[in-house]
C-alpha cells in the first residue's frame, strides 16, 4: 500500500514542480494586430517596423461608457532587422508582443524594391508564433501611416485591411488573400506571384491593385492595376462573382451589367512536336443584372445572344490584355501556368524548367470564353 | 425443541429463558413478560412493548390461549402453534435468535410443562415508518413517484409491487456483531449472473465490523477501490431505479433501516441515466441522454480549459474575445488560476450551505451567494467578470449530473484537472485527463468494467449509452443478454 501512496506523491510532484511555467495572463500580453515592414536607409538603421498593439482598456465596451481613445497603439522603431526591433519593443513598452493574434502584415514597396522577400519573411516564416495564416500587403504608402488610418466599421486597421478581401465573391477586382503559408509555398517553387496592394484613399484604406514578385530576384516587378487583377482572376480560376459591364462604346446598345453567378477557368498545355502552346477556357454562368435599353424583349428567343457575344468578348480582352502583360512587357509567370505544364506534360516541364520564364514568353495562349446566361432576374419591365 | 442455554449452570432451569433475556436486555423496562396458565401449561409471553402491536398479541394470541383455556380440555405442549390464528409461527431453539427476534418486535411465546421448554415467535411488528414520498434529491418528471422508507418489509413490498416475477429473489444476510443490521440482497433468477451474485455474497459476508448505519457507509464497506473517487455501487431511493436495474441483471442490496438501496454493478453510462430517459420517445429522450454526457464533461473541464487559454495557449482564443478578455481582465488583482480556485472554493461554500440551511433560509443564502458574491466581486474589481460566468456555468452543469455520487465524484475530479491546468495548461489538463481515463478503465465494479459499453467497446450496448434507440415491440427487450 505504501508504494501506490509514494508513487501518487511522486506523480503530483512533477506538476507542482512546474510551478505554473509558461503561463502568461492574457491581460500581461501585448497583442499584436499588424506589423508593417519599412525601408528607412539611414546611417544608425536600415529597416522600420511598426506594431499595432491593442490598447485592451480603450475598447468600448457594450455597456456603453464614453470611448476614452485609441483602442490600438502603432509603435514604429528602427533596426537593422526584424528580431532586434521586435526585441526593442521592450523598451517601451511593457507587455512583451505577442503575434498569435496577428491579423495582417504590411510590407512597403520601397523595402521590397531594395531586399528580396525571401530574406524579409525568413524571420517571420521560422518563429512559431506567427502563424501561416497571415495575410500579407504590399503598399506604396509610409507603412506607418497607412497602419494609422482610423478604420471605418472595424476597430482595428489591421482587420479591415484583412477583412477588405472577403468582397472576393462581390467584385472581379478583389484577389483572395495571400497568406505566409502561401508565400512561402511560392518561395520554395521559385515561381512569380503577386501580392494584394492596399493603398489610401481619402483617410480610408483601400484595396488597389496588386504587386509582382518576380522569381528572378525576389523583388518587386511592376504592378497591376485592379481591371488588370480581374482579368488574373478569370485566368487563375478565383473568380467567385462580381460583374462584367458591357459598354456603350463595345456595343451598339447602352449600358449593361451582367453579375457571374459561377465560373471556371480550364488550362490545358497542349503539346505538338516541342511546341507547347495552352488553351485556357473559361465557362461562366451569368445573369443579367442592369439594363439600361428598357426595349429588350426578354421574352423573345434568342435575347442573350448579343449579350452573351458581347460579354464573351470583353472577358476575352481582359484576360488577353494580362497575359501579353505577363509575356511581353514584364516575361514573368505569376499566372501559374507553370503549375499546369509541370503537372499536364511533365516531360516537358522537366526538359525546360530551368529556362521556363524565356519559354513561357513565346508559348502560344489561346483564350476561349463561354457564358451562359441563366436569367433577367425576378421582373423585367416590359 | 430444547432450548440451548449459553449459560448452562443456572439452577432453575424453569424460569431460565426468561431470566437469561432479562440479562441480555439488561432489565430493560421496555421489556415485557406476560404469564398465562393454559391447562396445565405455564405459558410466558416476552415482547419489546414499543415495537410490538399490543393488539395483535391480544387478539392473535392471548385471546385464543385463554378461550383454550376454558375449554378444558387438554392442552399438549407441541399442539401450541394450532391454537394460535396466526400465518406464520416458529419455533426457535437458539438463544440468539429469540433475541434478534425480539428486537424484530417478534413475540416470544415460551410454553413450559414440566422440565420440557419449547419457545415459538411469532410476528407482532409495529414500526414506525413514513409513508414512501418521492426521494427528495431524485425527482423525475414522470414515473412512479414512490420512494424507498426505512422500513426495509416495506422496501422489499415495493419490490414485489414493481416487479411483479417469480424469479425475484431476496436473500438474507446480517450485519454487525454489536448492532445486527439485516441485509437483503435481490436478483432476478435467470437474469443476473450466477457469478455476480455469489461475488456480492462473498462481499457482505466478508464485512466484519461492529455496526452499519446506513446503506451509505455499507457501500464503502463493500467497495475494492478505496482510492477511487467514483462509487462502485450505485445509491438511489427509487424502486422503479433498482426494479430497471434488476431486469438488465444487477444485483440490489437493501440496508435495514436505511432507505437508500445499492445497486452493482455500477457503469458510468448508468449514473448518467435517469429513468425519464425511457418514458418519453427515443428522439427527445436521446438528446437528453446526451446533454447529460455533456454536461457532465463540461463540469469537469470548463474552468481547467479556461485557464489553459487565458494563461497559456492565448493563440487559441479568438482574436476578439481574447481582446475583450484582456479588457475585462485588465485590474484584476490576481493571476486567473488563484481567481479561480478562489471561485471555485466560494461556489463549494455557498453549495454546502445551502444544503445545510433549512429550506427557507437556503433560498436566502443563493441570493446571497449570487448577488453579493457574483455582482460585488465583480464591480469591485476583485474577480473579471468572464470567472464568475465560468465558474457558475459548471456549477449549474454540475447540478444538472442525475447521479449525486457522481457529481461529487467529478466535483473532485474538476479540482485535479484545474490544478493541473494551472501549472501547465493545456499540456497539463491533457496529463490530468490521461491520468483519469486511465483510473476509469482500470476500475471494476463487481468484475465489469466501469466504462463497460465504452471499454472494452461493445457496440450493440451503444444503444443504450450516449443515446436512447426506440423499443422493439414485439422483440424480446432482453438487456441483460445483449
Amino acid at each position: 500500500m505504501k508504494r501506490p501512496i509514494l508513487l501518487i506523491l511522486l506523480s503530483s510532484l512533477l506538476l507542482i514542480l512546474s510551478a505554473c511555467w509558461d503561463s502568461d495572463e492574457i491581460e500581461d500580453l501585448g497583442i499584436i494586430m499588424a506589423i508593417g515592414l519599412d525601408y528607412v536607409d539611414e546611417q544608425s538603421a536600415r529597416y522600420s517596423m511598426t506594431n499595432q498593439y491593442v490598447v485592451p482598456n480603450n475598447i468600448p465596451s457594450t455597456q456603453g461608457g464614453g470611448n476614452q481613445g485609441s483602442p490600438f497603439q502603432n509603435l514604429t522603431l528602427d533596426g537593422n532587422n526584424f528580431f532586434e526591433i521586435i526585441r526593442k519593443n521592450s523598451l517601451e513598452s511593457d507587455r512583451p508582443p505577442n503575434y498569435t493574434h496577428l491579423k495582417s502584415m504590411v510590407v512597403s514597396e520601397k523595402l521590397i524594391e531594395h531586399e528580396p522577400i525571401n530574406k524579409i519573411i525568413s524571420f517571420f516564416l521560422r518563429d512559431h508564433e506567427f502563424r501561416r495564416t497571415v495575410p500579407v500587403f504590399i503598399t506604396k504608402e509610409n507603412v506607418a501611416t497607412i497602419l494609422s488610418v482610423k478604420p471605418t466599421k472595424e476597430m482595428f486597421p489591421a482587420v479591415q485591411i484583412k477583412e477588405l478581401t472577403q468582397n472576393i465573391d462581390r467584385s472581379l477586382n478583389v484577389q483572395d488573400n495571400l497568406n505566409f503559408g502561401d508565400l512561402s509555398k511560392h518561395l520554395s517553387d521559385r515561381s512569380s506571384f503577386v501580392i494584394p496592394e492596399i493603398s489610401i484613399n481619402q483617410d480610408r484604406i483601400h484595396l488597389a491593385g496588386a504587386g509582382i514578385i518576380s522569381n528572378k530576384d525576389n523583388k518587386i516587378a511592376g504592378w497591376l492595376t485592379p481591371e488588370e487583377v480581374g482579368g488574373l482572376k478569370w485566368i487563375k480560376d478565383t473568380v467567385r462573382g462580381g460583374l462584367v459591364t458591357i459598354d456603350p462604346e463595345q456595343s451598339s446598345e447602352d449600358q449593361i451589367v451582367l453579375e457571374i453567378n459561377k465560373s471556371q477557368t480550364k488550362i490545358e498545355p497542349v503539346l505538338k512536336g516541342d511546341q507547347l502552346s495552352i488553351i485556357l477556357s473559361v465557362n461562366a454562368s451569368l445573369r443579367l443584372g442592369e439594363d439600361w435599353n428598357i426595349e429588350r424583349n426578354v421574352f423573345k428567343p434568342g435575347w442573350d445572344k448579343e449579350l452573351k457575344k458581347n460579354g464573351e468578348e470583353i472577358v476575352k480582352e481582359s484576360i488577353e490584355n494580362v497575359v501579353s502583360l505577363a509575356q511581353e512587357e514584364f516575361g514573368l509567370d505569376f499566372l501559374e501556368f507553370s503549375t499546369w505544364v509541370r503537372i499536364k506534360q511533365p516531360e516537358y516541364w522537366k526538359k525546360h524548367e530551368k529556362e521556363w520564364n524565356s519559354e513561357f514568353s513565346k508559348v502560344p495562349v489561346i483564350v476561349n470564353v463561354d457564358f451562359t446566361l441563366t436569367g433577367y432576374g425576378t421582373q423585367d419591365i416590359n | 425443541m430444547r432450548i440451548r442455554r449459553s449459560n448452562s449452570n443456572k439452577p432453575n432451569p424453569q424460569s431460565a429463558v426468561e431470566d437469561q433475556i432479562k440479562l441480555a436486555f439488561h432489565d430493560s423496562i421496555d421489556l415485557q413478560f406476560k404469564k398465562l396458565k393454559v391447562a396445565s401449561l405455564d405459558i410466558t409471553l416476552v415482547f419489546l412493548k414499543d415495537i410490538s402491536d399490543p393488539m395483535t398479541i391480544q387478539k392473535a394470541i392471548i385471546s385464543p390461549l385463554l378461550s383454550a383455556s376454558e375449554g378444558g380440555g387438554p392442552v399438549q405442549i407441541d399442539g401450541i402453534p394450532e391454537l394460535l390464528p396466526i400465518a406464520s409461527i416458529e419455533e426457535v431453539t437458539d438463544f440468539n435468535l429469540i433475541t434478534a427476534h425480539l428486537m424484530d418486535g417478534f413475540t416470544i411465546i415460551i410454553v413450559k410443562h414440566g422440565h420440557i421448554q419449547n419457545a415459538y415467535v411469532v410476528d407482532t411488528t409495529k414500526f414506525i415508518k413514513r409513508t414512501p414520498d418521492e426521494p427528495v434529491n431524485e425527482p423525475t418528471i414522470s414515473g412512479s413517484r414512490d420512494g424507498f422508507i426505512e422500513c426495509i418489509q416495506d422496501n422489499k413490498a415495493l419490490l414485489r409491487m414493481h416487479l411483479k416475477s417469480k424469479d425475484l429473489i431476496f436473500e438474507k444476510f446480517t450485519i454487525g456483531t454489536d448492532v445486527i443490521t439485516y441485509i437483503y440482497v435481490a436478483y432476478l433468477k435467470g437474469r443476473t449472473k450466477e457469478t455476480l451474485v455469489q461475488e456480492v455474497r462473498d462481499r457482505i459476508s466478508s464485512v466484519k465490523v461492529d455496526y452499519v448505519t446506513d446503506g451509505g457507509i455499507l457501500e464503502q464497506l463493500l467497495e475494492r477501490n478505496k482510492f477511487s473517487v467514483f462509487p462502485e455501487l450505485t445509491a438511489t431511493q427509487h424502486p422503479t431505479k433498482v426494479a430497471n436495474a434488476l431486469l438488465e441483471g444487477r444485483v440490489s442490496i437493501l440496508t435495514d433501516g436505511s432507505p437508500t438501496t445499492l445497486i452493482a454493478p455500477t457503469t458510468l453510462n448508468m449514473l448518467l441515466q435517469t429513468p425519464d430517459d425511457y418514458y418519453f420517445k427515443w428522439i427527445p429522450a436521446s438528446l437528453i441522454r446526451l446533454l447529460s454526457y455533456i454536461t457532465a464533461l463540461i463540469s469537469v473541464l470548463l474552468p481547467a480549459t479556461y485557464i489553459s487559454l487565458v494563461s497559456f495557449q492565448h493563440g487559441l482564443i479568438p482574436t476578439s474575445l481574447a481582446v475583450s478578455l484582456s479588457k475585462t481582465r485588465e485590474g484584476v488583482p490576481f493571476p486567473s488560476v488563484i481567481e479561480a480556485f478562489l471561485m471555485e472554493f466560494t461556489i463549494e461554500i455557498l453549495r454546502e450551505a445551502g444544503v445545510r440551511l433549512p429550506k427557507p433560509i437556503g433560498s436566502t443564502v443563493s441570493i446571497v451567494g449570487a448577488i453579493v458574491i457574483g455582482e460585488t466581486a465583480v464591480s469591485s474589481g476583485i474577480v473579471s467578470p468572464m470567472m464568475v460566468m465560468v465558474i457558475s456555468f459548471t456549477a449549474i452543469c454540475s447540478f444538472a449530473i442525475p447521479n449525486y455520487q457522481l457529481s461529487l465524484a467529478l466535483r473532485t475530479i474538476r479540482f485535479f484537472i484545474l490544478f493541473s491546468a494551472a501549472m501547465l495548461g493545456i499540456y497539463g489538463m491533457l496529463i490530468a485527463i490521461f491520468i483519469v481515463t486511465t483510473h476509469l478503465v482500470k476500475l471494476r465494479s463487481f468484475s465489469t468494467p466501469f466504462l463497460e459499453p465504452f471499454a472494452p467497446i461493445n457496440l450493440k450496448q451503444w444503444k443504450d449509452s450516449f443515446v436512447r434507440l426506440y423499443f422493439r415491440a414485439g422483440a424480446k427487450e432482453d438487456k441483460a443478454n445483449e
